[in-house]
């Protein structure tokens, strides 16, 4: 049968399944042909007076590839960094059948539970209701799909190992599960280190109780032990010797050490204060259950996610009054939407367009900063927002501790320094494209390779570097 | 014979329930709350993949009395009953399933 002629001005959006023709049963009826709504889709634009014409009217033409070549998929799938079967599973969900529902989640998601709750979900971003009301709320209902259908989970497989030795991976964070999960369904024997005491990266060292419950993290990661992943914690690697042991012993491996190291103001008169902390190692404390005394007004600097964490969390200690001050504006944070305005909700005070120039101190303990107001730069595609300095704008803040959440950068002081690794400026580990380091057999992956992103971003990232060890251990053998 | 046309309409996200405000202060308990089954089978019936007419217009191409319609203009699809014959062709190829035949 002939393909589409390529010249007709093209349109679908919206696809909800993609046909594939078995062509040693294809007798060319050209029934499908006929019947092809795909010519009439276009008429969708024009729709004046339709909910469905206000979606599609001011939207490009999703262009259609000639048969033989896929479809693209959904905008809420094309979104999602795992390219999740969204529409599927929300359908699923639509009609009470939560257990199927859950399988095609499964099938894309080694992290399910955990993204039912703090998912950065791009998915939402893109979905076309957007256009007449609201886009859906695709994470809590995958929160749904998880805590309802849990006990209709799929048997997690096991498969016998291919191969004689393991593979390694350093890190337990979602790029590292990812990996491990990913690479256990293939049926490779896959170990993991972890320093701390409990797996999971920042999901379990990081992240408060009141926006992800352990239960979450230990359910997803229980799966994946039940797969025959084995974790080792308390495991720092690091040093020459067990980095070379490891090495020996393994078939490949992959660095899955993620951003952990907090980054400096940059300011006067920031060392060695008392008060004065470094946002990752406290919402460590916090999450190990020990308790800091962060007095009654707590400054935060910052705009992501962990700072966002960090005020909420000294709101919910002793404090009297928490501050986050930003230096640019509301909408230029990096942190979710969602979790913005549940701070704001909570009484956090959010100071915009403040950036901070000192810290005022005495005897050594902190007392609070001199900032100045800045101006916002033009918004461009693809970049963050430029700001500058107005001058002759300076204030204080008091603070009986201030809290730095200003960016994170991957800690490398585990490696050998005279190892071959390439390294960039941020500390990041560089590899090509499909995630293989400068020494070969060694992969990376995560926030180790992009720098601090998201839960999705570091387990999309996971599962390639998994393929692209498959592929190196199936064409070229072992390290 | 019943067809269950376009039901896009505008309605609201439902959100799911979250801890009060006054409750959050001094306290680690999960701000968000889970949906309720019926709050979830109402968000996600929002989702476009589960309208059920997506106006493929296939009814209207193999309608043998040529009866069923689309407008352009507002996408809505109809059947002019004074012509349908009632064979049911359009019932059973609607991959949607939004047409349902009943008796008269
Ligand atoms: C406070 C905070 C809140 C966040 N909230 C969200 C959110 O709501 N939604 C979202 O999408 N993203 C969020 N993020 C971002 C997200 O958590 C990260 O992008 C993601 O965890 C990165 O995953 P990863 O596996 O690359 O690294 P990590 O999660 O950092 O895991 C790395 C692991 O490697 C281990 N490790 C390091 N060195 C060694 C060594 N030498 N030997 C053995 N093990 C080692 C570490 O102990 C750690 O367990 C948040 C980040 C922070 C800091």
């Amino acid at each position: 049968m002939k393909g589409r002629p390529k010249e007709l001005p093209p349109m679908v959006a919206g696809r909800t399944h993609r046909p594939i023709i078995d062509l040693l049963r294809c007798g060319p009826c050209s029934v499908c042909q006929r019947g092809c709504p795909a010519e009439i889709l276009r008429e969708y634009t024009r729709e004046e007076e339709s909910l469905r014409g206000e979606i599609y009217r001011n939207r490009e033409p999703v262009s259609i590839s000639p048969i033989g070549e896929s479809l693209p998929p959904a905008p809420c799938q094309q979104a999602c960094p795992l390219g999740q079967d969204v529409r599927g599973y929300i359908e699923k969900v639509a009609m009470g059948m939560d257990g199927e529902a859950m399988a095609i989640v499964r099938e894309a998601n080694p992290l399910p539970s955990v993204c039912g709750f703090i998912c950065s979900r791009p998915c939402e971003e893109a979905c076309l209701r957007e256009w007449i009301d609201d886009p859906l709320s695709i994470r809590a209902l995958k929160r749904f799909i998880v805590e309802h259908a849990s006990t209709k989970q799929p048997d997690p497989p096991s498969v016998p190992s291919r191969r004689e030795k393991l593979i390694s991976i350093i890190g337990s964070g979602p790029a590292g599960l990812a990996a491990a999960h990913d690479l256990a369904r293939m049926g490779y024997g896959v170990r993991i280190f972890e320093a701390h005491s409990k797996p999971g990266g920042i999901l379990a060292m990081g992240i408060p109780s009141f926006r992800l419950p352990q239960r979450a993290v230990e359910g997803d990661i229980g799966y994946i032990e039940a797969m025959g992943v084995e974790i080792k914690t308390n495991c720092r690697v690091g040093g020459r010797d067990s980095w070379k042991t490891l090495l020996d012993d393994s078939e490949a491996l992959i660095l899955a050490v993620g951003a952990q190291r907090s980054l400096n103001l940059g300011v006067e008169g920031e060392d060695g204060l008392e008060a004065y902390f470094d946002c990752l190692s406290l919402l460590r404390e916090f999450s190990l259950g020990r308790s800091v005394d962060l007095g009654k007004r707590v400054v935060v600097i910052g705009g992501g996610y962990a700072a966002l964490d960090a005020a909420r969390t000294a709101l919910r200690m002793e404090s009297e009054k928490v501050t986050i001050l930003y230096r640019r504006a509301l909408e230029d944070m990096p942190a979710g939407r969602g979790e913005v305005d549940e701070a704001l909700e909570e009484g956090v005070e959010v100071q915009v367009q403040s950036l901070p120039i000192a810290i005022l101190s005495h005897r050594g303990r902190v007392e609070g900063l001199r900032c100045v107001r800045t101006k916002m730069g033009r918004r461009e595609k693809g970049k963050r927002r430029s700001f500058m300095v107005i001058e002759g704008t300076e204030f204080e803040v008091e603070a009986d501790s201030i809290i730095a959440a200003v960016g994170q950068e991957p800690d490398l002081s585990w490696l050998p320094h005279d190892y071959p690794l390439g390294i960039s400026k941020g500390n990041t580990i560089t590899t090509d494209e499909e995630l293989a380091t400068t020494r070969e057999g060694v992969f990376a992956a995560g926030d180790l390779v992009t720098g601090p992103s998201s839960v999705v971003e570091a387990m999309a990232s996971g599962k390639k570097a998994a393929q692209s060890v498959h592929r190196f251990l199936t064409t070229r053998g072992s390290v | 014979m019943i067809f269950k046309t376009c039901e896009l309409e505008r309605k609201k996200r439902v959100r799911n329930p979250s801890l009060p405000v006054e409750q959050r202060r001094r306290s680690f308990d999960l701000v968000e709350e889970g949906f309720p089954e019926k709050e979830a089978v109402s968000e996600a019936s929002r989702c476009l993949a589960t309208l059920s007419c997506q106006s493929c217009d296939i009814c209207t191409l193999l309608c043998p009395d040529l009866c069923i319609t689309r407008s352009d203009v507002t996408g809505q699809v109809e059947i002019d009953y004074d012509y349908c014959k009632g064979c049911g062709i359009c019932a059973a190829v609607c991959p949607k399933k939004a047409i349902e035949m009943v008796q008269e």
